[in-house]
Order: C-alpha cells, then sequence, then structure tokens
C-alpha cells in the first residue's frame, strides 16, 4: 500500500514546506508531535460519540482539525471539520461511519509522513 | 520584542514559536489562557500576543475580555488565531478586544505581517506613552503657577503659602523653571531713572 499512495493525494507538501520555511528539522519535529498527540484526540472522539457527548466531540474534532491543519492534510481535515460540524449542530446520525473514515485517512496520513521523511532526508 | 503565545495544539504552537525565534523574537509559549494570563501579570509583560481562540480553562475570546478590563494595564495588542471560514468568530472576536486575527491553518508570510503591523502600534503606543509622561511633568510644573495668589497693590509682592511676602521674581523663580534677567523697561526709565540721573547732575 505504501507504494500505491501517492503523498500530494493526502497532504500539500508544497504548503507545508513553506509553512515551517523550508526547515527540514522543523517539520519532523511538527510530525513527531502530531504523532505523540493524536492518539489523545482520536481516543476522546471515539469515547465521545460512543457517549453521545456531542460538545467533547465538538471540542476534540477541532483540535483534530486545526492540528492537522497545519500539514495541508485536506481529506483528514475535511472529515475533521464534519465530525466537528455534527458536535456543534448535535446530529450524530452519521458520526459512527464518519468516523470510520477519520480512522482510515488518519492510517493513510501516517503513510504520508513517512514518505514525507524519507524525501526530506534525501 | 517578546511575543507571547497561547495555544493548546502542540504542533501549532511549535510552528507559531519557531517562526517566531527565526525572525528574531524573544518568545514566551503557554499552553492555555491561564497560563498566558499568568504571564501578562508580570512586570514588563509581553506588549504583543498571539492567542488561540479555543483553548481548554480560559479561551482566547475570555483573556481578550480580561485584558481589556483590567484597570490602567498597559497596553497589550491582541493577535487571534481563529479557524478558518468563521467569520462570526472574527467578529465576536475583534469586538470583544482582539486588534486583529489570523486564520488557521495559518499563512507564514500573513503572520509576519500582522505581527509587524502590530509591533508598529505596540511601538506607536510605547512613544506616545513617554510624550504623554513629557507633557504631565511640564503641566505639574505649570500648575504650580495657577489659581488664586495674594498680591499687594502697592508693591506687588506675593504672599506665599507660608504666609511670607516676596517679590514677584523671587516667587516665580522658586515656582517654576523661569529665570529672570533683570533691565529697565522705558516706561520706568524714563519716570524714575531719568530724574534719578537728573538729579545726581544738578546736585554734582
Amino acid at each position: 500500500m505504501t507504494e500505491e499512495l501517492k503523498l500530494d493525494e493526502v497532504l500539500d507538501k508544497d504548503e507545508v514546506m513553506e509553512r515551517v520555511d523550508g526547515d527540514t528539522e522543523l517539520l519532523m519535529e511538527i510530525m513527531d508531535l502530531f504523532i505523540s498527540d493524536y492518539p489523545r484526540l482520536m481516543l476522546n472522539i471515539k469515547n465521545a460519540i460512543a457517549q453521545k457527548d456531542s460538545k467533547v466531540l465538538e471540542q476534540n474534532a477541532h483540535a483534530l482539525k486545526g492540528s492537522v491543519g497545519n500539514f495541508s492534510a485536506n481529506s483528514v481535515f475535511d472529515i475533521a471539520l464534519s465530525l466537528e460540524v455534527m458536535g456543534r449542530n448535535n446530529d450524530m446520525s452519521n458520526v459512527e461511519g464518519t468516523y470510520i473514515n477519520l480512522e482510515r485517512e488518519i492510517k493513510r496520513l501516517m503513510l504520508a509522513f513517512d514518505i514525507l521523511r524519507k524525501e526530506v532526508a534525501l | 520584542m517578546t511575543i507571547l503565545i497561547a495555544e493548546d495544539d502542540p504542533v501549532t504552537r511549535k510552528i507559531l514559536e519557531s517562526i517566531l525565534i527565526k525572525w528574531g523574537y524573544d518568545v514566551i509559549v503557554t499552553c492555555d489562557g491561564s497560563e498566558a494570563w499568568q504571564v501578562l501579570q508580570s512586570e514588563n509583560a509581553p506588549k504583543l500576543v498571539i492567542l488561540d481562540w479555543i483553548m481548554p480553562g480560559i479561551d482566547g475570546l475570555e483573556l481578550c475580555r480580561k485584558i481589556r478590563s483590567k484597570p490602567n494595564a498597559q497596553p497589550v495588542y491582541i493577535i487571534l488565531l481563529t479557524a478558518k471560514g468563521q467569520k462570526e468568530d472574527i467578529i465576536k472576536g475583534l469586538r470583544n478586544g482582539a486588534d486583529d486575527y489570523v486564520t488557521k491553518p495559518f499563512n507564514r508570510d500573513e503572520l509576519g505581517a500582522r505581527v509587524q503591523t502590530g509591533l508598529r502600534i505596540v511601538e506607536l503606543q510605547a512613544s506616545l506613552a513617554v510624550r504623554i509622561k513629557e507633557l504631565e511633568n511640564a503641566l505639574s510644573n505649570i500648575k504650580q503657577l495657577q489659581g488664586l495668589l495674594p498680591i499687594c497693590c502697592y508693591c506687588k509682592k506675593i504672599r506665599d503659602d507660608h504666609n511670607y511676602w516676596q517679590q514677584v521674581d523671587e516667587y516665580v523663580t522658586q515656582h517654576s523653571e523661569v529665570k529672570f534677567s533683570h533691565s529697565i523697561c522705558p516706561e520706568c526709565y524714563e519716570k524714575i531713572v531719568k530724574p534719578e540721573l537728573e538729579k545726581m547732575v544738578s546736585n554734582s
């Protein structure tokens, strides 16, 4: 699957590099920060869905969206945004399916991080 | 120039910190509103703050309100970080005391330009504060010469607060920055000096 994944399908490398001012060390550091922080947000989102807590869902989906936005990772960003909106509107009808999409896209993002790491290490 | 950051997301916080340091600013990093509020209580607190809107504890909006309602506070320039597309948040933020906003994920050049705008205002306010201080000092000197002064109708001596009658020039010198150089006006010359001189000539 790693071979199949194209980096630009998951994130906008140029935009990310511009954001970190071409600083690859900073890029590595923020990827590590994201990797250590996102499981907490995912767990909070999962629990919020199980407990039908729309407020906690909104807060954590918002936090994930804000964090992932720094990588210009549009698919994760868009899914997090829809979960945030569902939380805000207290509309829990589609949350489970959306969460599954989120998990899938986060996995793809992690693969994209691996590719990005290799590319900038060159 | 020191900039205070309040941002709960570690990724955004790291990028902000690194970029601002690279641009030559000193940076104080905080993870929530309460921590940022603590920093703002200190003497020589940063004059420019970048606040995330949504944070645990005191959020950016509440922090804006707290900063603005602090009596006798030094002016602080507030840039609010908001999520893209939430226009109502931007309006709410500005109405609650933010000076400017940057939408997340932010563009580096836009952030730089807005920080520079903020610093221009901060420096302007600082130089205005210095001028106001100077003017206040000048005004307090002038005030010493204000009010009701008892003056003798005949000799024009002034009575001071200690019930002491003194010459106008002495009094003014003591109560202001004014120094007198003594000379004789044409009228007094005609009326006093000339007759004196004539008397001296006729006497001799």
